[in-house]
């Protein structure tokens, strides 16, 4: 059942791997390549790039903003990012995980994998933490 | 701009219920059940207790908060209670899925755009 909630996207990027793993800490790279489509815009991008510092990512549909804001866990350059994505009212515990793999020093492989429930999140797995927030969960939906 | 503000109310009671339902499966039993029920189809509570060497009680409350997200549904047959998987909530985490499967994929599209464009740049 976990491989339900875990997915992967990889993609060959035409640049060297210290550029494409910058470009994912960049305010001016993310405004650009986050930007989901035409007629969308990203007016507002915060990155506090260090392990344990966070971002947020506004996206703007018509008059509707849709944050997106999340945590750094690893940042190790040029071969690893991960961080947490949460976005308004979706799942609070979802971990991105990129690898950056060179292919040649102009080519490099990058590998996103976005799974539905970080091990921290599986480690608080006892009766009590899930009761309450499901409880929450229950009074938000009521 | 009615229509608007119904429309988002709709989208954030989808989403809600989309936490719920993956916060529910966030526990490895509950998981378990769920892929039992996959199998069999239908168990009787029982059934679903001695699969998993769980107390009638344990296996209660775990199918009571699986209830509560709809997971899964209860028949009533005489003394019986009969469990089974209710599919159409589980759509929701394959939609969460197809949608971040889109979503990472455009935005790697735009990625390698950016770069092209940078070098672009650079070259002039």
């Amino acid at each position: 059942m976990s491989s339900n909630f875990e997915l992967t996207v990889s993609r060959t990027i035409p640049a060297s791997r210290k550029e494409v793993f910058e470009a994912w800490l960049s305010p001016d790279a993310l405004q650009r390549f986050m930007c989901p489509a035409e007629g969308m815009s990203v007016p507002k991008v915060e990155v506090d790039a260090c392990e344990g510092g966070s971002f947020l990512i506004v996206m703007l549909v018509g008059d509707k903003e849709m944050p997106h804001r999340g945590e750094y866990k690893t940042i190790n350059r040029y071969e690893q990012l991960a961080f947490t994505w949460v976005s308004e009212h979706s799942m609070p515990g979802s971990l991105v995980t990129i690898d950056f793999k060179e292919k040649s020093p102009s080519e490099t492989e990058v590998i996103l994998h976005h799974v539905g429930f970080p091990s921290e999140e599986s480690r608080t797995n006892h009766e009590g933490g899930w009761g309450r927030i499901l409880e929450t969960l229950g009074s938000q939906l009521g | 701009m009615v229509d608007h503000r119904k429309r988002r109310r709709r989208a954030e009671a989808k989403e809600e219920q989309l936490s719920l339902v993956l916060h529910t499966l966030a526990d490895r039993s509950r998981r378990e059940i769920i892929e039992l029920l996959r199998e069999a189809g239908e168990l009787k509570v029982g059934d679903i207790a001695e699969a998993f060497s769980m107390s009638l009680n344990g296996v209660s409350k775990h199918l009571k908060v699986l209830e509560k997200a709809g997971l899964v549904e209860r028949r009533v047959d005489g003394r019986e209670h009969w469990i089974r998987v209710s599919w159409a909530s589980l759509q929701q985490p394959y939609e969460w899925l197809h949608f971040y499967q889109h979503f990472w994929s455009e935005r790697l599209d735009s990625l390698v755009d950016y770069v092209k464009d940078k070098g672009k740049n650079h070259e002039q």
